[in-house]
């Protein structure tokens, strides 16, 4: 394409500046959440594929008939370095603050929380590709008291300084910094804020082969086949079980390679080193944003045609003077790239600058983009432009030049014809995502007010106990006693799980006695203090709470109702729970999220396992508990400033289950505002284009007697039309879509008729404001000056 | 140079076959100024179009310059367009988006013409037209009979051997109107044969022979006398 027909089409663009700005940022828009979601899928589609070995790393796991895990036992390490001479390098990776386990370091007399401290083995760093920025890692063979931090953790710390060479202290022993690595990239499945050498290995990893509490990585020599390696591994440890007895093991257990690539996507329940995916999600997301570009889409194409159908005299000139067809084609083409380019340009430098906002308010992972997805990005929007302009060029080229010149052509009528098609279309799109939205909304509202109900989720907070030994025992204690003097402390007690842990100890086939009769159940299980019911606000229907005082209560129960009703129970009095009695009856409470039912609950008396400490607050007098907060960590900090890892309130604890369906409504509000936006682009252009055609028309009716109201109503009374189309066509699959989320709720809302109505009268309000400036433009202008255009 | 034989232009509908043009003949010679005169609906632009291969006859047969252009292939049209016949239009039919430079450039463009040549025959035609100062203007910034002015240098630039003009002067008013049959007339001078399609019977005086279309059909062809 020459340079003077590139300057000609910006000159006829620039003609239609308002109707092409509109599109241009419409396609932008639709354009920037495609990109989002394109990084999106590429970070979650190359997970763990940065590390130069990821072809030959694996990680160790073995699957029964009914479970899956990937804890190996510690002896694994030495067995593999020993017998098996294909792998390269071993591994061992131990979470040092996995489960309810939090940690901190001391550093200048100041605490800072670390998540994920990893035990590794020194081949780690041969094998995975986190990189090395400062200092050397070198020490982690020999040296148990090395570390190395992330940079960002390590700024935080130290901040400019240099972290290498200075000492810090975890979990009461003194460490000495070695090394600062880059962060794990997005798109890495194991998470580390500091690295420590396997010397700090606990104690509760035995040589045991039954002892599984670490995850074992392995690295296998090149050309080595997996499959076979696997059989040889499994073959191995079998033999192995057999030597020492462990029959029934080796009957059942079967030890597999995972690859290190696949790992993200596994179906591994708890795993407290590598991080999940779910790839349902990855696609439901993508094809949210897919559905933006199409409505996006619509719009464009809908202008494309309409400023085909206006150049059709321009075609006709041309070929009059000698363009061939297929000259015509292309520089129609080049008429639909070029705003295409604009839009993508525009979106690209909308996506980086907004990406603080997906990363941190609607976390969602990016990784950084390269060259080549901004070539693929180019080349897609290539791709777009002339599948988009190929149509109508092809279509209208195929005419003869006398009908081209006359501007007579079917396809002119057909554009508005498509356009109402496209219309309702997006309309139905943002009706069904508006819908969704409010019902979200209604179900999140419903589920945050349900799951405080029978206990004072409101008035509770919580500290985690950090770097727990058994020394530590009596700080706890202390600390208890001292909040106990502060007069805004109702109550304080420990506990070992909290309404909102994911993960409760599920208990099976627990002793339960009952009028002399014996059988076994499950239940979910929790230890806890003996003020502890009573901090967090249970309600007790049918007999008593613990009392401290009395020595008979200690390791008794009290139940929740779900468990009298499932096991039977009319009298506690005669019923005995793993040995002990139980000694009361809460009333049930939702102890975990509202997805489940509310299962058979056994909270027992017994102090030694606590991981929190609960503190229950009066009420503030000036709505804030700021002042509170800061009193109570003046308090624990002058008992022992590394004993517990930070202050944090229940109620938000409970909330945190329901993150996933926050963020996805966050989302979906997000893409149907922008949906209703880019529709209503649409319209206006639509209107723009309609009343445009309409002047002569509206003219000669105003000369006949028509009022403008008359008018107004004849202009408006076809975008009504679809979008009441557009509402019929969606109120059904709406409805569909939401019973089919709601079925992941146990307890769940009613989808109301009041949410599909104010949805239908919104839709219909934003469309008539969007068309009516047009409409009323057009019909109140003078008739006169109208008609003497023609 | 043109030779229609029993040329029919029809379309049929459901009951009937209604004609545009029914068994013309006509010939026109190199050199010719040919105007074309008849009431609205006689046919006249339909056989412009036919002749300048812009509409294709029902039935008949035509031999333009000696060969059969019934049935052309696209790529063979186009040549005859870009090299041999040139059109204007009652409408102007200028492109809205460029200069006036730009639209007289265009066939060349089309044609290949190197750039350098380019300037140097536009330039000649716009000098030759009295527009030099013209040329940056858009065509709605010119009055009718400049417009048509420049379709006229647009349309002689690739230098056709046939020039068919679509009631050229239908717009303008008659000042501008003579003097666009004046300079039509001194390209016939020059040797180009035209054809002019007119409803007025003054500017159709301008040509050297007159044919008078009536319901499809020719009904009278007059050689006027110099």
């Amino acid at each position: 394409m020459k340079n003077n027909e590139i300057k000609l089409i910006f000159r006829g663009l620039k003609k239609n500046k308002i109707v092409l700005s509109i599109n241009i940022l419409g396609l932008a828009i639709g354009f920037a959440f495609v990109i989002l979601a394109g990084r999106y899928v590429y970070t979650e589609m190359t997970f763990d594929h940065f590390h130069e070995n990821h072809k030959t790393l694996y990680r160790v796991e073995w699957t029964t008939s009914d479970k899956f895990t990937s804890s190996t036992p510690n002896i694994m390490h030495s067995w593999l370095t020993s017998k098996i001479p294909e792998v390269k390098h071993v591994t061992r990776i131990i979470n040092d603050a996995g489960g309810l386990m939090k940690r901190n370091i001391m550093y200048n007399n100041t605490k800072y929380n670390v998540n994920n401290p990893l035990i590794v083995d020194y081949d780690f760093f041969g094998m995975f590709s986190f990189k090395v920025l400062l200092g050397e890692i070198k020490s982690f063979e020999n040296d148990k008291y090395s570390a190395a931090l992330t940079r960002p953790f390590a700024t935080k710390v130290f901040g400019a300084d240099n972290p290498v060479g200075k000492t810090i202290s975890y979990k009461g022993e003194l460490f000495i910094v070695r090394a600062v690595l880059d962060e794990p990239p997005a798109n890495s499945s194991v998470k580390f804020e500091m690295l420590l050498p396997i010397a700090n290995i606990p104690s509760y990893a035995t040589m045991d082969w039954q002892n599984n509490t670490l995850e074992t990585f392995i690295q296998s020599h090149a050309g080595i086949s997996p499959l076979a390696l696997q059989q040889k591994i499994h073959d191995g440890i079998i033999s192995e079980f057999n030597l020492l007895g462990y029959t029934e093991q080796a009957a059942t257990r079967h030890f597999r390679l995972n690859p290190l690539d696949k790992i993200y996507y596994s179906d591994i329940l708890y795993d407290n080193v590598c991080i999940h995916g779910n790839s349902r999600n990855t696609l439901m997301l993508l094809s949210l944003a897919i559905l933006v570009l199409i409505i996006a889409m619509f719009n464009y194409t809908n202008a494309v045609l309409a400023n085909a159908t206006e150049n059709m005299k321009g075609i006709g000139i041309r070929s009059v003077v000698g363009a061939s067809r297929l000259r015509n084609i292309g520089y129609m083409i080049c008429q639909s790239v070029l705003p295409c380019i604009i839009a993508m340009a525009l979106a690209v430098f909308f996506t980086l600058s907004i990406e603080n906002v997906t990363g941190q308010v609607l976390s969602i992972p990016l990784v950084k983009m390269r060259i080549l997805h901004f070539m693929t990005i180019i080349g897609s929007t290539l791709l777009f432009g002339i599948l988009v302009g190929i149509w109508p060029a092809v279509k209208l080229t195929s005419g003869k030049i006398t009908d081209l010149l006359n501007e007579r052509t079917k396809s002119g009528e057909n554009t508005t014809g498509i356009g109402n098609v496209f219309s309702v279309a997006q309309f139905a799109a943002s009706i069904v995502l508006i819908i969704s939205v409010f019902s979200m909304y209604k179900q999140i509202d419903f589920v945050l007010k349900q799951s405080g109900k029978n206990m004072d989720e409101e008035f509770v907070v919580y500290m985690p106990l950090a770097n727990r030994t058994e020394q530590k025992g009596g700080n706890i204690a202390t600390i208890q006693e001292a909040l106990k003097l502060l007069p805004e402390v109702k109550g304080v007690s420990t506990g070992l799980s909290l309404p909102g842990d994911e993960f409760y100890s599920n208990l099976r086939g627990l002793p339960l006695k009952y009028d002399e009769e014996e059988r076994t159940v499950d239940v979910n299980h929790d230890m806890v203090d003996a003020g502890y019911p009573e901090v967090m606000g249970y309600k007790i229907k049918k007999g008593k709470s613990f009392d401290a005082s009395l020595k008979l209560d200690y390791k008794s129960y009290l139940v929740n109702e779900a468990f009298i009703k499932k096991y039977g129970i009319h009298d506690i009095s005669v019923a005995q729970l793993n040995g002990s009695p139980i000694i009361g009856v809460m009333q049930d409470f939702h102890y975990n999220s509202l997805h489940k039912e509310i299962e058979p609950l056994a909270i027992r008396y017994e102090n030694s396992y606590q991981s929190r400490i609960v503190v229950k607050l009066a009420p503030p007098a000036n709505g804030s508990f700021s002042e509170i907060i800061k009193k109570i960590n003046k308090v624990v900090d002058s008992v022992d400033n590394t004993a517990v890892t930070d202050i944090l309130f229940l109620d938000q604890h409970i909330a945190a289950l329901y993150d996933k369906e926050i963020k996805m409504s966050k989302i979906l509000f997000v893409l149907a505002f922008f949906s209703i936006l880019i529709s209503c682009m649409g319209l206006f252009s639509m209107s723009l284009f309609i009343t445009e055609k309409r002047t002569k028309e509206i003219g000669i009716r105003k000369v006949n007697g028509a009022k403008i109201s008359e008018v107004l109503v004849m202009l408006n009374k076809d975008f009504v039309k679809w979008v009441a189309i557009a509402f019929v066509i969606a109120c059904p699959i709406a409805w569909y879509i939401m019973n089919k989320w709601l079925e992941n709720f146990a307890y769940k809302t009613e989808l109301s008729w009041w949410i599909f109505a104010l949805t239908g009268l919104l839709a219909l309000g934003i469309a008539l404001l969007t068309v009516s400036w047009q409409s009323w433009k057009a019909a109140t202008r003078n008739p006169v000056e109208v008609l003497r255009n023609e | 140079m043109i030779q229609l034989t029993n040329i029919d232009k029809y379309y049929d509908s459901k009951f009937q076959r209604t004609y545009v043009l029914k068994d013309i003949i006509l010939e026109v010679k190199e050199g010719e100024f040919l105007s074309v005169m008849g009431p609205s609906g006689s046919g006249k632009s339909t056989l412009l179009n036919i002749i300048g291969l812009m509409d294709s006859p029902s039935s008949g047969k035509y031999l333009l310059d000696g060969n059969s252009v019934l049935d052309l292939k696209e790529k063979v049209r186009v040549d005859y367009h870009r090299n041999f016949i040139s059109f204007i239009f009652q409408a102007y039919h200028l492109i809205e988006e460029m200069t006036v430079y730009e639209n007289i450039e265009t066939p060349l463009i089309y044609k290949g013409v190197k750039s350098h040549d380019r300037e140097s025959m536009v330039a000649d035609l716009l000098d030759r037209f009295n527009i030099v100062a013209k040329k940056d203007l858009f065509p709605q910034q010119l009055s009718g009979g400049q417009q048509q002015l420049v379709g006229i240098a647009r349309a002689i630039i690739s230098k056709p051997k046939l020039l068919l003009a679509d009631e050229p002067t239908g717009n303008l008013h008659s000042t501008q109107g003579e003097m666009i049959m004046e300079t039509l007339k001194e390209l016939n001078n020059e040797g180009m044969t035209i054809i002019h399609v007119t409803h007025n019977e003054k500017f159709a005086q301008y040509g050297k022979r007159i044919i008078r279309l009536e319901d499809g059909n020719i009904r009278s062809d007059t050689n006027r006398k110099t």
